[in-house]
């Protein structure tokens, strides 16, 4: 969706339309003027540890209203030192160099980052899973305040149920390249559909009551040949004849699911 | 907590919730561990003056026969190194470490060959653990070699043996491959069949499963149960995840500030935690349950203390929400046993 993906390896399809527009008819130039940073920015996983170690933060920060807005340098500086304060940092880290702030800190700063061109979305990939628990805690804590204060849409991408839990009004549960069931975050962990996200629930290790956790047998299949049908079947103890041959539809009135047991396929 | 009655409608049998402590043996603990003190020096130079990082700083536990004891805490409280001296990978400053009754702490590496072979280690990364130049066979032969295993058809019958023991199966198919072509998970059971090859008495798991995916995750350590089960193994369980240290461990040593503030049987340490650093990293772990993005974390302010000059006192006063000025920041707490197994380095704790 940022349209990061080296040029010969990736191969773009389909559309996405961001606040209306179909932005991937954009030129790249366009799309850099127009939509990265301003419109999606993006936290990546561990990106605390690509900030330039030979830069103060503070300028690292204002870097982007410098390189797209052509910013007065003082402004752009005042800019950044205000978003460093709303990510609940103390303001004289601006002068410091990144080995001299702690993996919380720097993740914030990252944060700061995303938010100096005031997106109005934010892709956040993994953004806590280099931290600690009680770093993690904090920084989730934050997210959710930001979230509130500035109108943002998140696009939160995790491999954690629970973690997802904790900002998502929507769950989107994604197998070997597709959407395999989506809905509202009550539906999904109360009352899971498809077979992959009963078992993805049961393999969390809780921290409250008995259950213990599971495992889903075999692993996930070769995104280049991937298996015909549902791209889960050959893992799935409920799989019956059409789960071999046909790919289900994701298809629900509010609550989207992609598995034959679900909506039965028609005339069978 | 998130209520789902089998709306999946598969059945589930539970296993009990708590993991029942093994019987004690007449052989004693497989290992004591008296005191231990690990400190890293750095040097001083000209402007700068010299000290100690101390990793592990006045350390005591048991651990028993065929028992699993998870060391949790944060990265950065010394649960690596702890992990590492007791395998005396690295050099211990004091105190004492009792493998099967024997203090190993001041042997030389000569007099180390009967533990190198009962007592094995698990890494974290199975990415750079595992020598990409070697084939899985010869992973696995290598330590058998290395401890006079001359004839090459029991090297051989060893290594099928431990690739069926963590379930890579046939061992024929993977003998022959290489690291590139295997899964992080397939390469994790092979550290764990090389863990194995020596039929040990202890492994030491230091974050086994923390690079893998959650579902992988959970096969790898129920690997690692059935395996203690049926050779008796014991577990130091390395981890910085309460979660899984609660299913898969018989106690939890919570580590911070290169101390144990907190050791006890999982299911009376997470029923009823006595320290403060303790409650709150349960706080801070959330469940899969949608209320949670409708109320903010309880988290305590701060981070950990720097190894060098850590806090006098507890070092966990700075941060403690219930510290008590001219006691916690003067007196270091010791562990009491306040509780019956259940000890705790906490001034208030009652």
């Amino acid at each position: 969706m940022m349209k990061l993906l080296p040029r010969n390896v990736a191969r773009y399809e389909g559309k996405v339309i961001f606040d209306g527009k179909d932005v991937m008819e954009l030129s790249d130039e366009d799309f850099r003027k127009q939509v990265r940073w301003t419109g999606i920015s993006i936290v990546f996983q561990g990106a605390m540890n690509a900030l330039n170690p030979t830069m103060k933060v503070g300028y690292q920060v204002a870097e982007p209203l410098l390189v797209h807005q052509d910013a007065e340098k003082d402004e752009a500086m005042a800019k950044a030192e205000e978003v460093i304060r709303s990510v609940r940092l103390p303001e004289y880290v601006v002068e410091r160099y990144p080995h001299e702030l702690s993996g919380g800190m720097k993740q914030r700063i990252v944060i700061a980052m995303a938010l100096v061109m005031k997106p109005k979305m934010v892709i956040l990939d993994e953004p806590t899973s280099a931290l600690d628990t009680m770093t993690q805690a904090s920084i989730i804590n934050l997210l959710k305040k930001l979230k509130q204060e500035e109108h943002l849409s998140y696009l939160f991408i995790t491999h954690d149920l629970a973690l997802a839990s904790e900002l998502a009004e929507r769950v989107a549960i994604m197998y070997a390249g597709k959407i395999s069931e989506i809905g509202t975050a009550e539906e999904i962990y109360r009352s899971p559909k498809h077979p992959y996200t009963q078992k993805l629930l049961e393999s969390v290790p809780r921290m409250r009551g008995d259950q213990k956790p599971t495992f889903i047998p075999g692993a996930p299949p070769d995104l280049v040949h991937p298996p015909p049908g549902c791209r889960f079947h050959p893992r799935c103890e409920y799989v019956f004849e059409p789960c071999k041959t046909d790919e289900p539809p994701l298809k629900g009135d509010s609550r989207l699911v992609s598995c034959w047991l679900v909506n039965p396929k028609e005339g069978a | 907590m998130l209520a789902r009655e089998s709306e999946g409608g598969s059945l589930i049998i539970e296993p009990p919730s708590e993991l029942p402590a093994p019987a004690p043996s007449v052989e004693g603990p497989i290992l004591a561990v008296e005191n231990l003190h690990t400190w890293f020096e750095f040097g001083g130079g000209l402007f700068r003056k010299g000290g100690f990082v101390r990793a592990v700083d006045g350390v005591s536990f048991v651990l028993q026969r065929a028992e699993t004891l998870a060391l949790v805490g944060e990265s950065g409280c010394g649960k690596t190194t702890l992990g590492r001296t007791i395998l005396r990978l690295v050099d211990p400053k004091e105190g004492r470490i009792l493998y099967d009754g024997v203090d190993v702490a001041g042997f030389p590496e000569k007099k180390l060959r009967f533990m190198r072979r009962k007592a094995q280690l698990i890494p974290q990364d199975p990415y750079s653990s595992l020598n990409p130049a070697y084939s899985i066979f010869r992973t696995l032969e290598e330590p058998l070699r290395v401890h006079g295993v001359h004839d090459s058809s029991a090297r051989q019958e060893r290594t099928a043996k431990a690739l069926e023991d963590v379930k890579l199966v046939p061992p024929d198919l993977f003998l022959p491959k290489y690291p590139h072509m295997l899964s992080g998970g397939q390469r994790q059971r092979v550290s764990v069949a090389r863990a194995l090859i020596l039929d040990p008495e202890l492994i030491v798991a230091d974050e086994p499963v923390s690079m893998l995916d959650a579902s992988v995750r959970i096969s790898i350590l129920r690997l690692l149960e059935s395996l203690q089960q049926k050779y008796r193994i014991s577990f130091l369980y390395i981890t910085h995840d309460l979660a899984t240290a609660r299913h898969f461990s018989n106690r939890i040593g919570i580590m911070y500030a290169g101390k144990i503030v907190e050791i006890a049987p999982s299911g009376d340490l997470l029923r009823e935690p006595l320290h403060p650093y303790t409650k709150a990293l349960m706080d801070a772990l959330p469940d899969p349950d949608p209320e949670n993005r409708l109320r903010e974390r309880p988290i305590v302010p701060g981070e950990p203390p720097s190894l060098v000059s850590p806090p006098p006192g507890c070092s966990f006063h700075p941060r403690c929400p219930i510290a008590k000025a001219g006691l916690c920041d003067v007196v270091v707490p010791e562990l009491r046993e306040l509780r019956p197994n259940h000890l705790v380095a906490c001034h208030l704790a009652e």
